[in-house]
C-alpha cells in the first residue's frame, strides 16, 4: 500500500474542543444531574450508560418521540401500495379469472396488503429508528477518552457538546463540577487524518468482490449462449407425471389419454349449432356432415405440418384425384359470403395481431406465401415442403369468407387447423385482416381517401 | 430462588370482601333476568328454540372469559413475567367463573343427553340415520360421548383453575418460592391439557350446532374471541376496583397500559383468524364450507356480520393505537366495555343463526336481541356471583410472591 503522503494543513490544525464529558459510577446520581442539565437550559448535551435507564428520558427532557407517527405513515404507505399494486396487477394489466373470482376483490388482497403494511411499518420503525438517533455512527471523538470506554460496562456519562449556544468551557466545566461526578475531562478533535486499517480496507474489498460476483455470473450468462442443457433444479416440477395428449396409459381400458367427450353431452362453450355461420362459416350445415371435415383425413394430414418439414420425405404424396374430389365437394358447399358478426376497427386490429401470430411465419406478413419458415424450407429444399397459398391469386381471391374461415379452422392440404388454438372470433378478424391484405394489393388509386395518398407519397 | 427481603414490608392483604355485599347483590339482582328471558321465550314465536340458544350463547360468552383467564394466568406462570403479578390473583378469580358455569352448562347437556335435538340434531336418533354425513360422524357425535366430553373438559378447566389459584394462595400464606417453581414446571403440560380441551369443547358445543359444516381454525376462533373477552373484563375490573379503593397502588397506569395492549394484540389476533377462516372457505369456494358464510350474509345478519369487521375491528384497532388511550383509565374502561360488547356480538354471531326454522336460518329478530340479552345479563350475574363467592377473603393480590416486587416496580419505557 502507497504511504500516504502527509498534508501540512492537516497536521497545522489547532485541534478543537468538542465538548465536555462528565463520568458517574450510579444511574441515579445520572438521573439526577441529567434533570440538572436539563434545568439549567443546555440543549445539545446527551447521556451514556450501559443499559437503557428507566426514567432518564423525562429526566433529559426529551420530547415525546415521532416515531410512531413515520410507523403509522409507511404502514399506510405500504398498505396503499399492496391495494393498488394488486389492483393494476389483476385486474387492469393482466386479468386473468381464477376459479371465477372477480378479477379484484378485498379477501383476495388482504394477504398481500397486510403483509406489505407490515413490512413497510417495519423498515419505517427500524430505519426511523436509525436516523432519528443519527446511526449509524462509526467514529465518535468520545472514543478516545480511556474513561469513557467503561460506558459499556458500569459507568455513566453524561456530554456536552461545545455546539450548545449556552457552553463556555469554563462555565460549563464548572457547572459540570457542581453535579459531584467522579471527573469531568474534555474531548478534542482529531488533528490526524482518520485511516481505515489496513486488515478493514482487504476484508472490504473482499466483501465487495464476493458480492459483485453473483450479478456478474448472472450477467455473463444472460449474455452468451450454451450447448449444454439446462439444469433442473426443481425435478418434480419439470418432470409432471401428469398425461399428454397423443399417448397412451393404462388406466383406461381404450388406451388413450386423451378422453372423448361423453355420450350425449356438449363440453361447455362447445355447443355450435345455434350459430352455424359463426361457427362453420356455412349458412347452414350440409346433410353429409362429415364432408366439412373429411378433406383434411383424405390427405392424411400430418399433425404438424412444420415439424413435418424437417422429416425426411417417407410420406406417399396425397392422392391428387382423391384432393380434387374434396376440392369439388367443399366447392359447393353453402359458404358465408359475409361476415357473421359487425366488422369493426378493433376487430381488423385483433386480426392483424391474430395473423402475425399464427399465419405470418409461414405465409409472410403480406400473404404472399414466403414466410420465414416457408423461406427456410425452400432453401434447405425439403421434399415434403408444399409451398403455401399466396393470398393474392385470382383463386384465393374469390373464395367466400366462409371457405376462409373454414380452411383456417380446419386446415388445407400441409397447413393444419388452428381451431384448437384460435378462438372463432380471432379467426374471423383473421379472416377480415387477410382481406384486407388482398385489397391492398388491387386497389385503384382513385378509391383512396387523400390522406392517405399522401401518407403513401411520404412513405419511403 | 430468594424471597426477596422487602417482600413482607407494608403490603396491606385486600380482598373482594372490601367492597362489600353490594356487588354480590346487584350479580344475584341481574341473575334473576334469567327466569325473566325463559318467560319471554313464551311470548315470542320460535320461543322455546330462542331461549335455548341465547343459553347456549350466555354460558359460552361467559365461559370464553374464565377460560381467557386460565390462559392468561398459564402463560403468566410459564413465561415466568415478573410484571403481571399484581394482576394475576384477579385472573385466578375470573377463571374460577368455570365452576358456576359448569353447573350451568349442565342442562344443556343433560336435555342433549336424553335426545332433544333443539340445539344439536345429531342428538335426534332418527335424523342421524337418514344422514348419511351425520351417520358417518356419529362414533365422536353421539350424546353419550358428548356428556363425557363435557365431564372432561369441565374437569380439566375447574381442576386447573383451582390448582393454580390453591398453589398462590398458599403462597401467600408460606412465602414459599418453591411453589412458583412447581407452577411454572406445571404450566407447560396444562396449557396442553387447556388448548385440546378448548378447542374440542368449542367444536362440541358450538361448531357441532351445524353438524354438517366444520372449520379446523374453529377451536382458535373461540379461544381469541375469549382472550379479547378476558382482557376487556379484566380492565373493566381493574378499573372498578381502582375507583374502590382496592389495588390503587399496586396496579399502575403502566400495568393498565400493559393490559391495554394486550387487548389491542388480541383483537388483532382474533381478526386475524376470522379473515384466516373466511379467506379459506372464501378462496375455495365449496358449498359445503361457504354454508357457514351464507346463513350469516342472509337473513339480516349481513349486518352483524359487518358490525363485527368495522365494529370488532376496524375501529378499534385505531383507537387502540393510541399510548395516550391505554393509559388512561377512564377512555381504557370504555373501550374494554365497547370490546366486551363486540365479544359477545361475536358469540351471537356465531351461535344464533344456526338456529333454523322450517329448515332455514332464522332471521335476526328483536325478540331474538331481546330475550338473549335478558339471558346474558342473568347467566352474568351468576357467573360475577360465582366468581365473587370463591374469592371470599382471599387477598387480592398474591403478596408473597417472589416477583412481587418486580410486578411493583414495573415501567413501560
Amino acid at each position: 500500500m502507497a504511504t500516504t503522503i502527509e498534508q501540512p494543513e492537516k497536521t497545522k490544525a489547532e485541534p478543537q474542543l468538542l465538548g465536555l464529558l462528565a463520568e458517574f459510577d450510579d444511574p441515579h446520581a445520572l438521573i439526577e444531574a441529567s434533570k440538572k442539565v436539563r434545568d439549567a437550559g443546555y440543549s445539545k448535551w446527551d447521556t451514556h450508560t450501559p443499559f437503557p435507564l428507566h426514567g432518564i428520558d423525562e429526566a433529559m427532557g426529551i420530547k415525546w418521540t415521532i416515531l410512531p407517527w413515520i410507523v403509522a405513515c409507511c404502514g399506510l404507505m405500504g398498505g396503499t401500495i399492496a391495494v393498488s399494486m394488486q389492483y393494476w396487477m389483476n385486474a387492469v394489466d393482466y386479468p386473468f379469472l381464477i376459479s371465477g373470482k372477480p378479477l379484484f376483490s378485498i379477501p383476495a388482497s388482504i394477504p398481500i396488503t397486510f403483509e406489505l403494511s407490515v413490512l413497510l411499518a417495519a423498515f419505517g420503525a427500524f430505519l426511523g429508528m436509525l436516523g432519528l438517533n443519527q446511526l449509524p455512527k462509526l467514529y465518535n471523538p468520545m472514543f478516545k477518552s480511556q474513561a469513557f470506554r467503561r460506558v459499556t460496562n458500569d459507568r455513566f456519562f453524561i456530554s456536552m457538546d461545545a455546539k450548545d449556544a449556552k457552553f463556555s468551557e469554563i462555565d460549563t466545566g464548572e457547572f459540570l463540577n457542581s453535579l459531584n461526578p467522579l471527573q469531568v475531562e474534555e474531548f478534542w478533535s482529531d488533528v490526524e487524518s482518520p485511516k481505515l486499517p489496513r486488515p478493514l480496507i482487504l476484508a472490504l474489498s473482499f466483501v465487495g468482490v464476493l458480492l459483485i460476483m453473483p450479478p456478474a455470473l448472472v450477467a455473463y450468462k444472460r449474455s452468451t449462449t450454451t450447448n449444454t442443457p439446462r439444469i433442473h433444479i426443481i425435478q418434480d416440477m419439470d418432470f409432471q407425471p401428469y398425461l399428454k395428449t397423443q399417448n397412451t396409459t393404462n388406466i383406461f381400458a381404450d388406451g388413450r389419454e386423451v378422453r372423448p367427450h361423453i355420450e350425449g353431452t356438449i363440453p361447455r362453450g362447445q355447443y355450435k349449432d345455434d350459430n352455424i355461420p359463426f361457427y362453420y362459416g356455412l349458412k347452414e350445415l350440409p346433410e353429409d356432415q362429415d364432408v366439412i371435415a373429411i378433406a383434411l383425413q383424405d390427405e392424411a394430414k400430418p399433425a404438424d405440418g412444420k415439424v413435418e418439414a424437417s422429416k425426411p420425405a417417407d410420406t406417399p404424396p396425397a392422392d391428387p384425384s382423391a384432393a380434387t374430389a374434396t376440392e369439388d365437394k367443399l366447392a359447393d358447399l353453402p359458404w358465408v359470403t359475409e361476415f357473421p358478426m359487425p366488422v369493426t376497427e378493433k376487430m381488423m386490429a385483433r386480426g392483424k395481431e391474430s395473423y402475425s401470430i399464427y399465419c405470418s411465419a409461414c405465409h409472410g406478413l403480406g400473404g404472399e406465401g414466403d414466410g420465414l419458415v416457408s423461406l427456410r424450407a425452400m432453401e434447405l429444399q425439403q421434399g415434403t415442403w408444399v409451398r403455401p397459398a399466396s393470398y393474392h391469386t385470382e383463386n384465393v381471391r374469390n373464395l367466400p369468407v366462409g371457405r376462409l374461415f373454414h380452411t383456417i379452422s380446419n386446415g388445407v392440404r400441409k397447413m393444419p387447423g388452428y381451431a384448437a388454438q384460435i378462438p372463432p372470433e380471432d379467426r374471423w378478424a383473421i379472416v377480415l385482416y387477410l382481406r384486407a391484405l388482398q385489397k391492398s394489393h388491387q386497389i385503384d388509386a382513385k378509391d383512396l381517401r387523400q390522406e392517405e395518398v399522401e401518407k403513401l407519397r411520404t412513405t419511403k | 430462588m430468594q424471597t426477596s427481603p422487602h417482600t413482607d414490608k407494608k403490603i396491606p392483604v385486600q380482598t373482594l370482601a372490601e367492597l362489600g355485599s353490594l356487588p354480590m347483590k346487584v350479580a344475584l339482582g341481574c341473575s334473576a333476568l334469567l327466569p325473566v328471558s325463559f318467560l319471554l321465550g313464551f311470548v315470542f314465536t320460535n320461543g322455546w328454540d330462542l331461549f335455548a340458544f341465547s343459553y347456549l350463547q350466555s354460558t359460552f360468552f361467559c365461559l370464553s372469559i374464565s377460560l381467557g383467564a386460565l390462559f392468561f394466568v398459564m402463560i403468566q406462570q410459564l413465561t415466568r413475567a415478573g410484571w403481571s403479578v399484581v394482576l394475576r390473583r384477579l385472573s385466578e378469580f375470573i377463571s374460577l367463573g368455570v365452576i358456576p358455569l359448569s353447573v350451568l352448562v349442565l342442562p344443556i347437556v343433560l336435555i342433549t343427553l336424553m335426545g332433544n335435538d333443539t340445539l344439536y340434531e345429531w342428538a335426534n336418533t332418527e335424523t342421524v340415520a337418514e344422514d348419511h354425513l351425520l351417520h358417518a360422524k356419529s362414533p365422536y357425535l353421539n350424546t353419550g360421548f358428548f356428556a363425557l366430553r363435557y365431564l372432561i373438559y369441565f374437569g380439566s378447566w375447574i381442576f386447573l383453575a383451582r390448582y393454580f389459584l390453591g398453589k398462590s394462595v398458599a403462597q401467600d400464606a408460606t412465602g414459599d418460592p418453591e411453589l412458583t417453581l412447581l407452577m411454572e414446571r406445571r404450566s407447560g403440560p396444562a396449557i396442553l391439557l387447556y388448548a385440546f380441551t378448548l378447542s374440542f369443547a368449542a367444536i362440541d358445543f358450538i361448531m357441532s350446532l351445524n353438524a354438517h359444516w366444520f372449520s379446523t381454525i374453529f377451536g382458535i376462533y373461540y379461544f381469541a374471541a375469549g382472550l379479547v373477552g378476558f382482557f376487556s373484563f379484566l380492565a373493566i375490573s381493574l378499573v372498578f376496583l381502582r375507583s374502590k379503593g382496592l389495588l390503587q397502588e399496586p396496579v399502575t397506569v403502566e400495568h393498565l397500559h400493559d393490559v391495554g395492549k394486550l387487548l389491542f394484540a388480541f383483537n388483532c389476533f382474533w381478526a386475524y383468524i376470522a379473515i384466516s377462516q373466511y379467506l379459506l372457505i372464501w378462496y375455495a369456494n365449496i358449498p359445503e364450507e361457504t354454508v357457514f358464510f351464507l346463513d350469516r350474509q342472509s337473513n339480516g345478519w349481513g349486518v352483524v356480520s359487518l358490525i363485527l369487521v368495522i365494529g370488532h375491528f376496524a375501529i378499534p384497532f385505531v383507537f387502540f393505537m393510541s399510548r395516550w388511550m391505554k393509559r388512561n383509565p377512564k377512555a381504557l374502561c370504555f373501550w374494554a366495555v365497547y370490546l366486551l360488547i363486540m365479544n359477545w356480538v361475536d358469540i351471537f354471531w356465531l351461535v344464533m343463526p344456526n338456529m333454523a326454522s322450517h329448515g332455514e336460518s332464522s332471521a335476526i329478530s328483536f325478540g331474538m336481541i331481546l330475550i338473549n340479552v335478558c339471558c346474558t345479563i342473568g347467566v352474568g350475574g351468576i357467573f360475577v356471583a360465582g366468581i365473587l363467592k370463591f374469592a371470599g377473603e382471599k387477598s387480592l393480590m398474591p403478596v408473597r410472591d417472589p416477583r412481587l416486587e418486580e410486578s411493583l416496580e414495573f415501567h413501560n419505557i
